[in-house]
């Protein structure tokens, strides 16, 4: 009998997981309309819901109702496969992010790693859409993110590797526990802001999303997806970038410390995720767009060497320090 | 410093975000509109208007010179007024040539611009509500004043 118990439970989890997921999505797009109008001296959606609240979900509804248009001459399985693949690495990442103390779906030893590891995911869909969509420009589009995603990620990685030294894990509940006494924003202050605006550019948010462009090209490489295909896209943009925040609290804001209270633990996790969210958006809404030999020179000639020279101090210290407790 | 303009880009965006928005809310904030405003015209005929003190005789000097041909002027013979007096205002440029050149000052502009129709036989105006009597137009006065009034109590409330 239990057995079918333990299933239905496992399931109900997964349900409340994915509707966490698409609510903070639609959240997400609001709160970037409300945020980004507001820094231009105008209201977002007003109407539909106070302060336009139901806006987002009137516009997935009409997206939904719009015809599926599959051009011709494109890689059928790959157009089709795409949306469905952005997708992925965000619902599997989000089974390892700890809400509060013992508030996880899983809980592994290296759920640092596993999170990292699958991320690069990511570059795989923004492949598929952009060669299955039988377009030039689109697949320069593609080509052009799957290089911008890839080289980002390497200075994303090492500044985490500084946490892990000096937590000592790679299990994000123990990384939060280790911030008992202060965050790890305080000693890791470049590691901290290697990590933010490498993981902005993963996730192609502006002044980073070269493969989209909102106003210069149509819409890069997802210019040939309508209807729900493409609010596919779009939702995955807004929930990786709830998981990239969240990282950055679990990693370097402490997560739920001071709480380990189950609730307020939650409560306090979701508002240091939403302060860093709210700030990803004022820098969506103030800077203009990298061009791509820039945005490659950053990335290779100044993130990666101080991601470097960031994990080899944080080596020495911890190492000097582990010395001298122990002498 | 390297990175100060980023900074001060920063600082600019969170001083707008903090500030009131510029925008009206359209349907239920008017903006006013000057008394030099082009709206519609609106034609003066003694013969509905008694308080005009110009009146329209038909001439068709509007109708000859009018650059889209949007008026049509009909006046039967021995009269002294237009029997029809029509315009067109999907055609209608708001261009004024009609109301600089009528020889007895019966065509004035008002500031109405918010028109709407069904379909294209909605935008053609007879002379009667081409008339738009004194009494119309100050009533439309008072009711922006009265909606812009409200808006700026709510506002320092």
């Amino acid at each position: 009998m239990v057995w079918w118990i333990e299933l239905l439970w496992s399931l109900l989890k997964l349900v409340i997981a994915f509707a966490f997921i698409f609510i903070t999505a639609l959240v997400l797009i609001w709160m970037l309309r409300k945020v980004m109008g507001h820094m231009q001296y105008r209201r977002g959606p007003l109407h539909h819901g106070p302060h336009g609240i139901w806006q987002t979900v009137f516009d997935a509804l009409k997206l939904l109702g719009k015809e599926d248009i599959i051009p011709t001459g494109v890689d059928r399985w790959t157009f089709i496969c795409a949306p469905i693949v952005v997708f992925i690495p965000t619902l599997t990442i989000f089974a390892f992010i700890p809400f509060a103390e013992k508030i996880t779906a899983t809980n592994i030893e290296i759920s640092l790693f596993f999170v990292l590891a699958v991320m690069g995911l990511s570059i795989l869909a923004l492949l598929m859409a952009g060669w299955g969509s039988n377009n030039k420009y689109a697949l320069l589009g593609g080509l052009r993110g799957a290089a911008q995603m890839m080289s980002y990620e390497i200075p994303m990685i090492i500044s985490t590797m500084g946490v892990v030294l000096m937590a000592g894990s790679m299990n994000l509940t123990e990384i939060v526990r280790a911030q008992q006494h202060m965050w790890y924003a305080v000693p890791q202050v470049i590691g901290f802001f290697i990590f933010f605006t490498a993981s902005l550019a993963e996730i192609n948010s502006t002044p980073f999303d070269i493969p989209e462009a909102e106003s210069e090209i149509v819409a890069g490489f997802n210019v040939e997806y309508s209807g729900f295909r493409f609010a596919a896209f779009f939702l995955a943009e807004f929930v990786n970038l709830f998981i990239v925040c969240a990282l950055a609290t679990l990693l370097f804001l402490g997560g739920w410390q001071p709480s380990t209270n189950p609730v307020w633990g939650t409560i306090i996790f979701l508002a240091k995720t939403y302060v860093l969210i709210f700030i990803a958006m004022w820098i969506r809404s103030t800077f203009p767009r990298f061009r791509l030999d820039q945005f490659m020179d950053f990335g290779w000639k100044v993130l990666l060497p101080l991601s470097l020279a960031n994990l080899f101090v944080t080596g020495v210290i911890v190492l000097v320090v582990d010395k001298i407790r122990s002498v | 410093m390297l990175g100060i303009g980023l900074v001060k880009g920063l600082k600019t965006t969170l001083r707008a975000f903090f500030s009131k928005p510029v925008t009206l809310v359209y349907p239920y904030r008017k903006v006013e509109i000057a008394d030099r405003g082009q709206g519609l015209i609106r034609l003066r005929m003694a013969q509905l208007d008694p308080t005009a003190a110009y009146k329209c005789t038909g001439c068709g000097i509007c109708e000859k010179n009018c650059p889209q041909h949007c008026i049509t002027v009909v006046k039967k013979e021995g009269e002294k007024q237009p029997d029809t007096y029509m315009v067109n205002y999907g055609l209608c440029m708001f261009c004024r040539i009609c109301i600089d050149v009528c020889p007895f000052n019966a065509l004035q502009q008002t500031q109405e611009h918010e028109f709407i129709g069904g379909s294209r036989q909605d935008f053609i105006r007879q002379k009667e509500s081409l008339q738009m009597k004194t009494v119309y137009i100050e009533e439309k006065k008072e009711e922006k004043k009265e909606i812009n009034e409200n808006s700026r109590q709510e506002s320092k409330e």
